[in-house]
């Protein structure tokens, strides 16, 4: 991004509206970002923040009555918006592909693993059967799946819940997509399994080149994998930075609050002992507070923060913050 | 000396098996099996372990709501296994437990205050002004608004809505809380709230606290004393200093290698090294012979995958250290991993 080569997606001004009873939630409220070739972007947030559906707004996969209202989302040459449904499914999968946390809403529970990952490679690269067949087998050896030959006829639900989402991975990847979007990968997992799936992202993205958007709640894991991070508050981005200056000097009293409220071992990474929580709630998306949306729960905020919104702006060393108070 | 306020003893439980059906594959899992524990007055133990080590069905047998299979549970010294239910509801008064969903375990129909009161009715403890005063000193305790009493859970946050259950869970004024996993289902920033008022409990009220686990890094900031469970197994267990600082058993020391770092930077390669733990957890259905970790240890030996280690003291550190691996001495000398 700062390095002036243009970015993979360009995402302007998105707006994603969802009508409910009482009035229409503005989940994802007119935000920009970009994202860059072989890199990996870190979204943070909590529940409510629109981190998932600025994902799933890159694939265009918002469930109605929910609708992209503006913007736009380009991938290289493509306005993803403007895309026919045909083209965007093609888009899906070849370009961009994505994971979840729960392998079983992606995986298809009456095929067998082998021929879901198959049926990618016959779609988006024409395989023959046999020869897509043996594609998923080695798809699956990749990543780390132990006797992929049988393992292939498992059917999802026999295999573990690290196996099975090795196997959503080596889907996602099949068609060596340019972006992989990853929402909460590692969050219903154990630990050593987490770390075990974090180590073959990183591995996978060193061999394929692919840049990634990872999604989760937990910013000590987004720090273990992201080139940049990305936070975000009741559907707006508060602030964007390189991970290692984003976690040492946060600059939204947001970020820090975060960074204050994350347990750590004590004895190992030496650490706090004390956390902070920050008080209060998320808002409610239908009753914001005026101005700026943290204002309720910011031991910074004055009338000037209740007053206006503040715009997210460059700071230099490639960052950018959306607070009054913010000094970089 | 007096008896420990709960006392597991060689606790089993085992369920039988999953398949049922065409599939059908008779056994039996072995849920818990053969755990001893002890929590004192006013003590935080932590019980933490991944999915499926039995960590929550231990929760469940120290509450009373399975019978354990073999083994005792003694709460003030006296083993409850025996006791006819309507024996055994003064036990339960003072044994409480606090839930993971705090959106499924609060009673959509009723107002905080009729739940909050439940307890007292079922129990037929006080009058109505009584039990009136009782419920907003429980409020109080964990910092409710009398005046949100009135209202439904759906009103709540999830936060709020845990405070609720941890409000309920006190209104017995019980001795020990059995939480399992009270932190899982919240926000970050919210999960700090509800653990300062966990150790608020201890410190103002001297409740001893069993807390189940899967985050090593949040058991650091309340426990005295942390067991760590595997496949149905304690397989250590030790004062919280002693286990960051010396863990004796291999699973341990890959339990705390795994937990995240803020501020390390990004994982190279020598992050995938160090948390070296390969494979998945064993089928319960079919534990291993010998040690239940070998598959998975990166120290096996022949010895492991024949004689299962016993839970045993820690040379290295004091009483109260021990661990059931063949090597505990040797791996608690490689200090914090």
């Amino acid at each position: 991004m700062s390095d002036g080569t243009e970015p993979l997606v360009a995402v302007r001004d998105l707006l994603v509206e969802f009508p409910v009873e009482g009035g229409v939630v503005r989940a994802v409220d007119v935000v920009s970002y970009d994202i860059a070739a072989r890199r990996t972007l870190g979204v943070v947030g909590e529940s409510g923040s629109g981190k998932s559906v600025a994902a799933l707004a890159l694939l265009r996969l918002i469930a109605p009555p929910g609708r992209i209202a503006s913007g736009s989302i380009r991938l290289g040459d493509l306005d993803l918006l403007t895309l026919d449904e045909e083209d965007m499914r093609r888009v899906r999968g070849q370009r961009i592909a994505m994971i979840f946390q729960e392998p079983m809403t992606a995986l298809n529970p009456v095929f067998t693993v082998g021929a879901q990952i198959a049926e990618v490679f016959r779609l988006h690269r024409g395989l023959a059967p046999r020869a897509a067949f043996d594609e998923a087998v080695a798809m699956l050896d990749r990543v780390g799946i132990p006797a992929p030959a049988s393992r292939a006829h498992d059917y999802p639900h026999e295999l573990s819940g690290g196996m099975r989402q090795r196997a959503m991975i080596a889907m996602a990847l099949a068609a060596r997509p340019d972006l992989l979007v990853a929402d909460e990968p590692t969050t219903a997992l154990d630990v050593t399994i987490q770390a075990q799936i974090l180590d073959l992202m990183l591995e996978l993205q060193a061999e394929f080149g692919m840049a990634v958007l990872f999604i989760s709640h937990n910013l000590a894991v987004v720090s273990e994998v992201a080139d940049d991070i990305m936070v975000m508050y009741a559907g707006r981005i508060v602030e964007r930075a390189p991970a290692d200056a984003l976690i040492a000097r946060p600059l939204h009293p947001y970020t820090q609050g975060l960074i204050a409220a994350v347990p750590r071992l004590a004895a190992r990474d030496g650490g706090a002992g004390e956390l902070h929580a920050i008080p209060g709630n998320v808002p409610n998306p239908l009753a914001l507070p005026p101005g700026c949306r943290f204002s309720d729960r910011c031991p910074l905020a004055d009338d000037g923060c209740r007053a206006a919104e503040p715009a997210l702006i460059d700071v230099g060393g490639g960052r950018q913050v959306a607070c009054f108070k913010a000094r970089p | 000396m007096t008896a420990p306020l709960l006392a597991l003893s060689d606790v089993v439980k085992h369920f039988p098996a999953g398949r049922a059906g065409w599939f059908a594959r008779p056994g039996t899992v072995h849920a818990v099996n053969g755990v001893t524990l002890e929590v004192g007055r006013g003590e935080t133990v932590a019980v933490v372990g991944e999915s499926g080590c039995g960590k929550t069905t231990l929760a469940r047998l120290a509450v009373g709501l399975y019978p354990p299979t073999a083994g005792a549970i003694a709460i003030g010294g006296t083993d409850i296994g025996g006791l006819s239910p309507k024996a055994l509801k003064p036990y339960r008064r003072r044994v409480q437990m606090i839930f993971q969903d705090p959106f499924g375990s609060l009673n959509p129909r009723l107002p905080v205050s009729a739940i909050l009161g439940e307890p007292l009715v079922i129990h037929g403890l006080g009058g109505r002004a009584e039990r009136r005063r009782r419920i907003e000193e429980a409020a109080q305790a964990v910092a409710l608004q009398t005046g949100q009493l009135d209202r439904y859970p759906h009103e709540f946050s999830g936060g709020q809505r845990q405070r609720i259950a941890i409000a309920r869970a006190l209104i017995l004024r019980p001795d020990l809380l059995v939480a399992d996993e009270p932190l899982s289902a919240l926000d970050v920033s919210i999960q700090i709230a509800i653990l300062d008022l966990f150790r608020a409990l201890k410190r103002d009220f001297g409740i001893a606290l069993l807390f189940i686990s899967h985050d090593l890094a949040v058991v650091d900031l309340i426990a005295d004393r942390i067991a760590v469970m595997y496949l149905g197994h304690i397989v250590e267990v030790a004062p919280r200093s002693d286990l960051f600082r010396a863990p004796a058993h291999p699973y341990t020391r890959a339990l705390i290698a795994a937990v995240p770092v803020m501020g390390r930077g990004k994982r190279g390669p020598g992050a995938a090294a160090k948390a070296a733990l390969k494979g998945d957890v064993p089928d319960p259905l079919d534990p291993p012979v010998g040690c239940p970790f070998h598959p998975r240890c990166p120290r096996a030996e022949d010895l492991c995958r024949r004689v299962a280690p016993k839970l045993e003291p820690v040379a290295l550190s004091g009483a109260g250290h021990r661990a059931a691996c063949h090597f505990r001495d040797a791996v608690a000398a490689l200090g914090a991993p």
